[in-house]
């Protein structure tokens, strides 16, 4: 899966405790599965001495010229009993990955749940990146860590059941091998920890390049347009190559390790073979003692090694959940009421002294106080940055306000289901995002059930006929991520006609038609006079003609109304109005059309 | 596979430590037998234990304790060799592995820079990317421990086999009768897994698109109230996925072939037994075979996971490769001519142009016939998806016509080489692309040499120099997620600045957005206009001043072109261009005109 931007380093805010003990909850609904699964580790792991011992007896009967029929209940019995074992681990090994498969996709949709619900400020915060690393890379991490754990645990009951047999076999030598296992576990321990930041900087080089590679892909027909290929090429080498430098330093430290602890244990026979043997010619211990010990040793030392490097896979697992339950339980804020009113809006809208600021400091909206009645149309213009679109954003409920009170029908947009309300208001931005599926789907995506007959209408309604037509499959023509494909003309009109096919008794327009050209805008706005005759309507407005239709201006700067009222009555006061006019809208009409020739014809 | 051997040093370096790995792999046990032979045969009871363990082949003779210590280094000595070597062979078939995942990382990445705008307008980059990523990464774990294995399994299974060939042919020939089964279970197996592995990639690549469109779209999931739709959808994908990963998983773990390889060895162990008790085998050469069999374990397993590695190794090569080897370039001609200082004369002959080729789909451009003068001023208009924009890529070759030629100063653009031909066009794209680069750099795109007095000189003429500067580190400032988010008038500004610096004969200006204020816009008109002189250049437009000033104005519908003339020629006979002054000024009545 793909490596997405670096991890945001987040404060400890869940002690490991609270974390296992929240992640047992998740395996709650499979109790018996993992009664069972304990019981075949347990059980596997004593069955797993049987047949070396039964091998030795029947070697010793054939020693004793017993005949190789007094052997044949050995052979049926090793191979039951390594059937069982083999059956043991399948159904183990199963169960295993049954749950650890529910259990991830469990937490993997809780995440996308809570994103689903979580505050758009919490999307204003986070690059996609960063929140996408959250649903596929934690949840992978977590995946091996579960893997990891079942292992952990029969590596340690080895671990544990080796070290009692050395000490009752022979409580000196045991002692002596155990020098070993601090230095053992240290090793272990740097290594992974060496292992780990190396594959940090690696990952994050691989971040990189896909990072690179992903903007030349976005960006390819300006490459091919400032005939850049080459360049990039050359600057993605320097890239890749420097991923494979750090793949390399990330190969030594891998690799590094095994062979290490070889030579260690290379050590410890050495070792045991000289004390073993000093105390067999003191007669403290037999041959057999000090090869049972050498025997033992790699089944000591490999268990201890596994044991640490799985140790940081766990703790690398607990580091992915808790970003993750970060996530899940942020704490929203835009949510429906206990007792939500559900209705049918009649449209009538009024902003109370409404204040609002995203960040600290820094005022969005001033004291707003606006009354729109039921099946009204206003415009509202002003300077960028004047709060337009945050008018828009704060009656569909994207955000709380700070202070004051928005009002549908005379209750407050807060103590309406959040669905009812947002489900009854359109908006059409200039930012259009649409889904990959056809452009029917797309049309459809507010109203699935939509018949052919009400598609076609609101086609029509936004002059999006024509086009859809010479698409090579029409309607159904499948359009790529974001409607790559189409122009953002193109894509402004299916978005328009997406929001009229909901039918929302109230329509915000946030310049929803500024990338359309003036003669296909001019036919959508006639068809708009028709559909808005029984909606209260918002047109966030760039074009002349649309803020003439519209019943009352609406004229905002920093955060402020400080004018309203129509195209005549605002051009006579001489206020802002007419200044905007000046700047944002003249130059739509002819003697400005003359005046700026004059650059032209110089 | 060409990949790999290309890296010969390497993988000689891989295989000679190899070799030695292995060898003092094989040798160690005889000198433990060494200490212990003499010590063995003092303690009888010892005996039981060493047939479990296999050493009795290494009865040697017992040294004393001199011999002990002289021993006990050799066995230092081989085991530090070992790990050297151990180490050295695994290393170098990591870095074997990353060394060939760049390279074809960066082959990869060439390939789709060289491929057809086309190909890029019909190939979802999610998918480019899941090549990139994912399957090369596959690639490179058949490599790295891939390798390793099978040369390792490979040794140990001759030199264990020729060892029991020469202990018991018989017992030998038995054990190999198996080997039919035993490949049977582990095609079986694979034949299970590839379609497993294949379908776990594509559900996980599409998981991933689908992650990524319900967080850049929550906008329009929360306008539309489809979270429980979202979340739905979603549910039953990551269901999906789940189900492949379980099945998966359940195949892998029931593949051991444990139940025949346990079935093989107490047979074998019966017949010997049989043997022995006949007096045809010693009792410690049947220890010995049974030992033996054991190590067989390994290098088994070792071979099974690398034949599947094999597989979703190769598949994922394929994956990669068969997108490299679709032929969608533009054809670069064998001898082209180079044109230099151009007059920018164009001509469109029966232009004609079809998405992908297919004559099923409908034309999006249909016999084009255009001459237009070096230096004229050319508009564009028409409606969304009249082919305007297409126009223009045939223009500068991102797509070659279907029909027809285009020619600069009588040079047909097919006869140019691509880079001499885009490097007269400068082009202002509707959708401004800027790289996370800094602002500088963006200007700088298209001549990454260029001092930072002539980026400010474009920025200038662009307007653009004065909104760079407020931003807090300039033109130093980095464009992007990461950086200032700019809005589309200024990412329009940059980009004009940025097809100014490169000085181009012909400009593109497909203009969209119309959010700019008077004042800007008549700093930009401006801009233009002084940048128009001695340039050809065509711009697609909704405003009506440039419109109107054009030296030529082209309209275009659903891809034919209805008219073609100046201002003063089209209100006479255009009627959809008529219609659009219209609304703003009293203009003279229409002429009739013939045939429309």
């Amino acid at each position: 899966m793909r490596n997405l931007g670096p991890k945001v380093a987040y404060d400890r805010q869940y002690s490991d405790m609270d974390l296992i003990k929240r992640f047992f909850r998740y395996l709650g609904p499979f109790k018996t599965m993992l009664v069972f699964i304990i019981i075949g580790i347990i059980a596997s792991a004593i069955v797993t001495i049987f047949p070396p011992i039964m091998v030795q007896n029947s070697f010793d009967l054939l020693e004793a010229e017993a005949g190789w029929l007094a052997v044949l209940p050995y052979a049926i019995g090793y191979v039951l009993l390594s059937l069982f074992l083999w059956v043991l681990q399948v159904v183990v090994g199963i169960m295993v990955t049954i749950v650890t498969q529910k259990v991830i996709k469990q937490i993997q949709l809780e995440t996308y749940i809570s994103l689903q619900e979580q505050d758009l400020m919490f999307f204003d915060k986070q690059a996609t990146g960063q929140i996408m690393s959250r649903v596929t890379n934690d949840s992978q991490e977590l995946t091996d860590m579960l893997n990891v754990v079942t292992q952990f645990v029969s590596n340690l009951l080895v671990l544990v059941t080796v070290l009692l047999w050395m000490f009752i076999v022979n409580w000196r030598l045991t002692l002596v091998t155990l020098i070993m296992a601090p230095f053992v576990f240290l090793v272990a321990l740097t290594f992974r920890r060496i292992t780990r930041r190396t594959t940090g900087s690696w990952r994050a080089a691989i971040g990189a390049v896909n990072a690179s590679f992903q903007e030349s892909v976005s960006g390819i027909s300006i490459a091919k347009a400032f005939g850049r290929e080459e360049k990039s090429k050359e600057e993605f080498e320097v890239i890749n190559s420097d991923t494979f430098k750090y793949a390399k330093k990330r190969a030594f430290a891998v690799m590094g390790v095994w062979p290490l602890m070889d030579g260690i244990s290379t050590i410890g026979v050495f070792g045991i073979t000289l004390y073993g043997s000093s105390l067999i010619f003191g007669g403290l211990a037999t041959a057999s003692t000090i090869l049972l010990f050498l025997l033992l040793l790699n089944r000591f030392l490999y268990p201890l090694v596994r044991v640490a490097s799985q140790f940081s896979t766990i703790q690398s697992g607990f580091a992915a959940m808790e970003r993750i339950f970060s996530i899940v339980d942020a704490e929203i804020t835009v949510t429906s009421p206990a007792n939500p009113e559900i209705k049918k809006l009649e449209g009538h809208i009024s902003f109370e002294n409404v204040s609002q600021e995203y960040e600290k400091g820094v005022p969005v909206l001033k004291d707003i106080t606006l009354d729109i009645k039921s099946g009204e149309s206003i415009a509202v213009v002003g300077h960028t940055g004047a709060g337009k679109t945050t008018i828009a954003s704060l009656l569909m409920r994207f955000y709380d306000i700070n202070k004051g009170s928005i009002k549908i029908d005379d209750v407050d947009i807060r103590e309406y289901d959040l669905h009812n309300l947002r489900s009854q208001i359109g908006l059409v931005s200039q930012d259009v995002f649409l889904f990959s599926g056809t452009v029917l789907d797309n049309i459809r995506y507010g109203h699935p059930t939509a018949s052919k007959e009400e598609v076609e209408k609101v086609i029509n309604i936004v002059a999006a006929q024509e086009f859809i037509d010479a698409l090579p499959e029409g309607l159904d023509t499948e359009l790529g991520e974001r409607g790559k494909g189409l122009s953002a003309g193109q894509r402004q009109m299916i978005s328009f006609a997406r929001t009229l096919l909901a039918n929302p008794k109230i329509l915000i327009l946030d310049e929803a038609t500024a990338a359309v050209d003036a003669y296909t805008e001019w036919k959508i706005q006639e068809a708009l006079d028709k559909l808005l005759a029984d909606r209260t309507s918002i047109v966030i407005a760039h074009r002349l003609t649309t803020i003439k239709n519209s019943d009352r201006i609406i004229v905002m700067d920093q955060g402020k109304i400080v004018e309203e009222g129509d195209h005549e009555t605002l051009m006579k006061r001489k206020g802002l109005y007419s200044e905007l006019y000046e700047t944002y809208f003249k130059h739509q009409s002819a003697e400005w059309i003359s005046e700026i020739s004059e650059v032209f014809t110089d | 596979m060409k990949h790999l051997m290309k890296e010969k040093s390497l993988l000689t370096i891989l295989m000679t430590f190899l070799i030695i790995f292995i060898g003092t792999v094989s040798i160690t046990p005889l000198f433990v037998g060494d200490i212990f032979g003499e010590l063995v045969k003092q303690t009888g009871a010892l005996n039981d234990f060493l047939t479990s363990s296999g050493l009795v082949i290494l009865q040697l003779n017992a040294p004393s304790f001199s011999g002990v210590i002289a021993t006990g280094i050799l066995i230092a000595v081989a085991g530090i060799v070992r790990a050297v070597a151990d180490f050295t062979q695994s290393y170098v078939n990591e870095v074997l592995a990353h060394k060939v995942t760049q390279n074809v990382t960066e082959e990869f990445y060439d390939n789709m820079l060289e491929k057809s705008q086309e190909f890029h307008d019909r190939v979802r980059v999610g998918d480019i990317m899941a090549r990139a990523t994912y399957d090369s990464r596959q690639m490179n774990i058949f490599i790295a421990p891939g390798i390793k294995f099978l040369f390792e399994a490979s040794f140990t299974l001759i030199f264990s086999v020729s060892l029991m060939l020469w202990i018991s042919p018989k017992l030998t020939s038995l054990l190999l009768m198996a080997l039919p089964f035993y490949i049977i279970t582990i095609r079986e197996y694979n034949k299970k897994l590839r379609p497993i592995s294949q379908a776990q990639m594509e559900q996980n690549g599409l998981l991933n698109s689908r992650l990524q469109e319900s967080i850049t779209g929550i906008r329009v999931i929360r306008n539309f109230v489809k979270e429980e739709n979202e979340i739905k959808e979603f549910d039953k994908e990551i269901d999906k996925l789940r189900e492949i990963n379980t099945q998966r998983g359940i195949i892998s773990a029931r593949y051991y072939a444990v139940a025949i390889t346990v079935l093989i060895i107490a047979l074998s162990f019966l017949w010997g037994a049989f043997e022995v008790t006949a007096g045809n085998l010693r009792l410690d050469q049947l220890v010995t075979f049974v030992f033996l069999m054991m190590t067989l374990m390994m290098p088994t397993w070792q071979f099974g996971w690398t034949i599947t590695q094999f597989q979703v190794g190769m598949a994922a090569a394929k994956r990669i490769h068969e997108m490299m080897e679709r032929k969608e370039y533009v054809p670069e001609p064998t001898s082209p001519k180079e044109l230099k200082n151009i007059k920018g004369n164009i001509k469109f002959d029966k232009v004609s142009f079809t998405y992908n080729g297919e004559s099923s789909r409908k034309n999006s451009l249909e016999k084009i016939n255009l001459e237009i003068k070096g230096g004229s001023t050319v508009a564009i208009i028409g409606n969304p998806g009249s082919g305007k924009s297409t126009l223009m890529k045939l223009l500068m070759r991102l797509y070659d016509p279907t029909g027809g030629s285009i020619s600069i100063d009588g040079v047909n653009t097919k006869d140019m080489s691509l880079s001499n031909l885009r490097e007269q066009i400068g082009v202002i794209e509707q959708e401004i692309f800027l790289f996370s680069k800094t602002i500088g750099e963006n200007i700088a795109y298209g001549k990454p040499d260029a001092t930072q007095k002539e980026i400010e000189k474009v920025a200038k003429i662009a307007q653009a120099h004065e909104f760079i500067l407020g931003f807090e580190n300039g033109y130093e400032e980095i464009v992007g997620e990461r950086g200032v988010t700019l809005s589309g008038g200024q990412k329009q500004r940059i980009a004009i600045a940025r097809a100014l610096l490169v000085d181009p004969t012909i400009l593109i200006l497909d203009d969209a957005s119309s959010a700019i204020d008077a004042e800007t816009e008549r700093k930009i008109q401006t801009a233009i206009a002084n940048v128009l002189k001695n340039r050809t250049t065509f711009i697609i437009t909704h405003r009506l001043a440039t419109i109107k000033n054009a030296d030529t104005i082209i309209v275009l519908r659903n891809g034919h072109l209805m008219d073609f003339g100046d201002h003063e020629d089209l209100i006479q006979v255009n009627e959809d261009y008529r219609n659009l002054f219209e609304r703003f000024s009293e203009l003279p009545p229409m002429k009739t005109k013939e045939g429309n």
